[in-house]
């Protein structure tokens, strides 16, 4: 097809009006930062310039990627071990209203209880590795999935519904041709809360136990007032988070390429 | 006719419908009504808003569950008709899946049933007029083009009982005209039995060999009156004098009912 956008003589979406600006943004602010340090002297353990950040993360590359990958692995393995058991507890709960009126009150209580509390017996019942990680990052990711998961698959077309009844479908035909389509857009909505969740859930279990990944990079860098360090740390997970989200929308758009929220 | 002559599409006698209520009471949608459509018959249902002809249809189609009176569908259950797949229906909404192409939504009854035919899917979008779409997703297409797609999907699996629900009812006027000249051509070629539910009187009768009038709340069937235009139909009938008298008989049947709603 032939792109109306252009035809009309508007400027079609390029990286010139997507990629660019944020770029410029960030280029700015890092330009502004460096100028103040120089030019206040402001002591490096306090606000260190990008230039120092960045030079730490150039002199050690491999304990930053090294740490990175541990905590990402930690909080993609909650966040996956989370929605798989959400997504299945969803499917439970759209099919039957007792066994959803049996599932939110525990899942309500794993979300109005501050995970962070459970870390101990966490560590008690996992030990310190990666264990107590996943789990910290599953039960915050746990609760957003199960709920959009509910109402994402009890979102069918009433009409679909009926066109497929009257053909005598079975559960598992509606299942799978209308109500598992019908709940993707809120499943990828889940997600984009859970990535990020996941992440933090991650750090803060490295943060407890102080034993591997970016959060014990950090408890280090600020034992040893290494600032640099420690905004080299914030500047992975900030790029960590950045990529995940990018790459939910990435799949999200091609998955979802039939649904109104992903049209330009 | 042959000595085993096939079932009628819809035998219903004294169908009553309760809803639940607020506080406890019940709202009576239907009240002994009766209803029959012959074997590749055309019967429109005609009444008031709320007459409870959508519960009918629903109850003929097996997806509310009938509380008072029987219903035979092709000589059973609605139940048993839904299984042998022989039923098929067009609502208001198209309720198309978005994911799917044209040509995907078309198949759907194909692939719930575990069949395939390729052929029969193309040549119901050429019969509805939407071959050339095949590969485009509803969002893209307008209100009487998605609905052609619901028609075609509909019919693919060859159902002996076509049930519509105001199918045009959200369409703008010139679409609802395109669709009922092209309904006609299809029911021409395809002949099973249709039940038709519809606000439009002069859509009912130009559709229609019998027209089913209802009364108000509750619903009750007030006349049966037969329509005799013949057939193939187009709309150069619509301004005969047979139509005009037909038309006139459905709208005296609705006005009639008024004045017993009143007594």
């Amino acid at each position: 097809m032939n792109d109306p956008a252009a035809e009309m003589g508007v400027p079609r979406t390029s990286w010139v009006t997507t990629v660019l600006p944020p770029v410029v943004a960030l280029s700015v602010i890092l330009a502004l930062w460096e100028a103040y340090v120089r030019v206040r002297d402001v002591k490096g353990y306090l606000l260190p310039p990008p230039s120092a950040v960045f030079r730490a993360l150039w002199d050690e590359p491999g304990r930053y990627a090294s740490a990175a990958a541990t905590s990402l692995t930690a909080a993609l393995g909650g966040l996956v071990l989370a929605s798989a058991i959400a997504f299945g507890l969803a499917v439970l709960a759209a099919h039957s209203k007792v066994l959803e009126r049996a599932i939110y009150p525990p899942a309500l209580l794993v979300k109005v209880t501050p995970i962070v509390a459970l870390y101990p017996l966490l560590a008690i019942w996992f030990g310190f590795g990666i264990g107590p990680k996943v789990a910290i990052a599953a039960l915050i990711t746990f609760f957003p999935m199960l709920v959009n998961a509910i109402v994402g698959l009890r979102s069918v077309d009433p009409q679909a519904l009926d066109a497929m009844r009257v053909l005598a479908a079975s559960r598992w035909e509606v299942f799978r041709r209308l109500r598992f389509p019908s709940s993707l857009p809120y499943v990828f909505a889940a997600l984009r809360i859970s990535v990020p969740l996941s992440l933090v859930g991650a750090v803060v279990a490295e943060f407890l136990s102080g034993s591997s990944g970016m959060g014990q990079l950090i408890l280090i860098a600020n034992g040893a007032f290494d600032t640099p360090a420690l905004f080299g740390a914030v500047f992975v997970l900030a790029t960590l988070g950045v990529s995940l989200t990018a790459l939910v929308g990435y799949v999200e758009g091609h998955v979802l390429d039939w649904h109104v929220s992903t049209g330009a | 006719m042959t000595s085993t002559s096939p079932p009628p599409a819809v035998a219903a006698r004294g169908v009553t419908h309760r809803y639940p209520g607020a506080d406890g009471r019940t709202l009576l949608a239907l009240d002994g009504v009766d209803l029959d459509v012959g074997a590749g018959e055309f019967v429109s249902i005609v009444g008031p808003s709320g007459c409870g002809k959508s519960t009918l249809l629903r109850l003929v189609a097996g997806l509310l569950a009938s509380q008072v009176g029987g219903i035979e569908v092709l000589g059973g259950a609605p139940a048993e008709a839904q299984r042998a797949h022989a039923l098929g229906l067009v609502a208001q909404d198209p309720g198309l899946l978005p994911w799917r192409d044209v040509a995907a939504n078309v198949r759907l009854p194909l692939d719930v049933m575990g069949a395939h035919d390729p052929e029969r899917v193309r040549a119901l979008l050429d019969q509805v007029g939407i071959a050339e779409f095949a590969g485009y997703r509803p969002g893209a297409l307008s209100g009487g083009m998605r609905q052609r797609v619901a028609l075609a999907r509909a019919l693919v699996h060859r159902p002996r009982l076509l049930l519509m629900d105001e199918p045009f009812g959200a369409l703008d006027e010139l679409s609802r005209e395109a669709m009922r000249i092209e309904l006609l051509r299809i029911w021409e070629q395809e002949r099973i039995a249709v039940l038709f539910v519809t606000h439009s009187v002069a859509e009912a009768v130009l559709l229609s060999d019998r027209v089913v009038v209802m009364s108000g709340r509750p619903g009750r069937v007030r006349a049966v009156i037969d329509i005799p235009l013949p057939r193939p139909r187009g709309e150069a009938q619509e301004s005969s004098p047979a139509f005009v008298a037909a038309a006139a008989a459905v709208r005296a049947a609705l006005r009639a009912e008024d004045v017993e709603g009143a007594a």
